[in-house]
């Protein structure tokens, strides 16, 4: 049986784009780095990941370590870098997400998988969950969705995008 | 260079702005998510070029262009996009883009490219349209 998580992602501010701007020029100052969360990012689109990494390394518990273009690259980064939590997109070239989310979960189980897709469907998240992934978020997520996945993920915790609630009900079925 | 970028995706909009910022002689002044906001912005921050992502069905680029253009008839205005049909391309081009540029998946260079060229006044073509021109001009001729 499995136990799915999806907390109220209001509370978690919006932050405007002029933020995002200013984080550009802060990505090299981590502050926390002993503690952080070591994250590895694979996403195929290169404007999408570098929204990604700077706004997950503007956080000052999370620090990315790595960021891969594909599914192979993502399988082997992960297993040199050894991240605690890898964001990862399921449409990738040579390997896609849910092969690559299997493969990194059977070396290391104990790094956190964080699904990226723009599908929601029971079937995909039902097969990204059973790859080992503990996290599920659609593409359209806001900014503090994803930090609050990646949070939960590195504690070990689930967590699905708040937006699935409505397939949630199959989801359980297909896990029976 | 003050560029303005317009995406009604927040992700799209924030890896523009990154780009952007990385290269030494663009500023980002702007960041808009709707033709409106654009159009307002525009008229407050008179960008060198405007960037306009038409990927997404929820903006128009081409209505975005005209409406810019309608209030400053000489903006520079540089399309990125996943629509590669001539048709599209000769659209954003009578309305009076001064460049267009695909989306790639690995590559933000020929944005960059684009965004100078257009800066300088002239036109440019995404690289990968090439074979499309001939189609694209045919279009001019009527």
């Amino acid at each position: 049986m499995v136990t799915l998580i999806a907390p109220n992602c209001e509370q978690y501010d919006e932050y405007g784009v002029a933020d995002m701007a200013i984080c550009a020029h802060r990505r090299t100052a981590l502050l926390a780095g002993a503690f952080a969360i070591k994250i590895m990012i694979a996403e195929p689109q290169v404007l999408f990941r570098s929204a990604l990494i700077s706004l997950l390394n503007d956080q000052h518990d999370i620090e990315v370590i790595a960021a891969a273009g594909n599914g192979k690259e993502a399988v082997r980064l992960a297993k040199d870098r050894q991240p605690d939590v890898v964001v990862m997109n399921i449409a990738m070239p040579e390997l896609n997400g849910i092969e690559a989310a299997r493969q990194i979960h059977a070396a290391y189980p104990e790094t956190g998988i964080v699904m990226l897709s723009i599908h929601s469907t029971a079937e995909l998240v039902h097969d990204a969950l059973r790859a080992g992934a503990l996290g599920y978020l659609l593409k359209e997520a806001a900014r503090g969705e994803v930090v609050a996945a990646v949070r939960f993920v590195a504690e070990g915790r689930q967590y699905l995008s708040q937006k699935l609630t409505n397939i949630l009900r199959d989801l359980l079925a297909s896990f029976e | 260079m003050k560029v303005m970028v317009v995406s009604s995706n927040m992700w799209l909009r924030a890896g523009l702005v990154i780009v952007f910022e990385d290269q030494s002689d663009i500023e980002v002044v702007a960041a808009a998510g709707s033709t409106g906001e654009a159009v307002q912005l525009a008229r407050g921050c008179q960008p060198d070029v405007t960037v306009i992502d038409t990927s997404m069905p929820d903006l128009d680029g081409i209505e975005t262009t005209w409406q810019i253009r309608e209030e400053n008839w000489d903006a520079r205005i540089v399309m990125v996009s996943n629509h590669s049909t001539a048709e599209y391309v000769y659209k954003a081009l009578e309305a009076g883009a001064k460049g267009y540029v695909l989306i790639k998946e690995s590559d933000a260079g020929e944005i960059v490219a684009a965004v100078r060229s257009a800066n300088q006044g002239s036109c440019y073509l995404d690289r990968d349209l090439m074979e499309t021109l001939p189609d694209i001009l045919a279009m001019f001729a009527y």
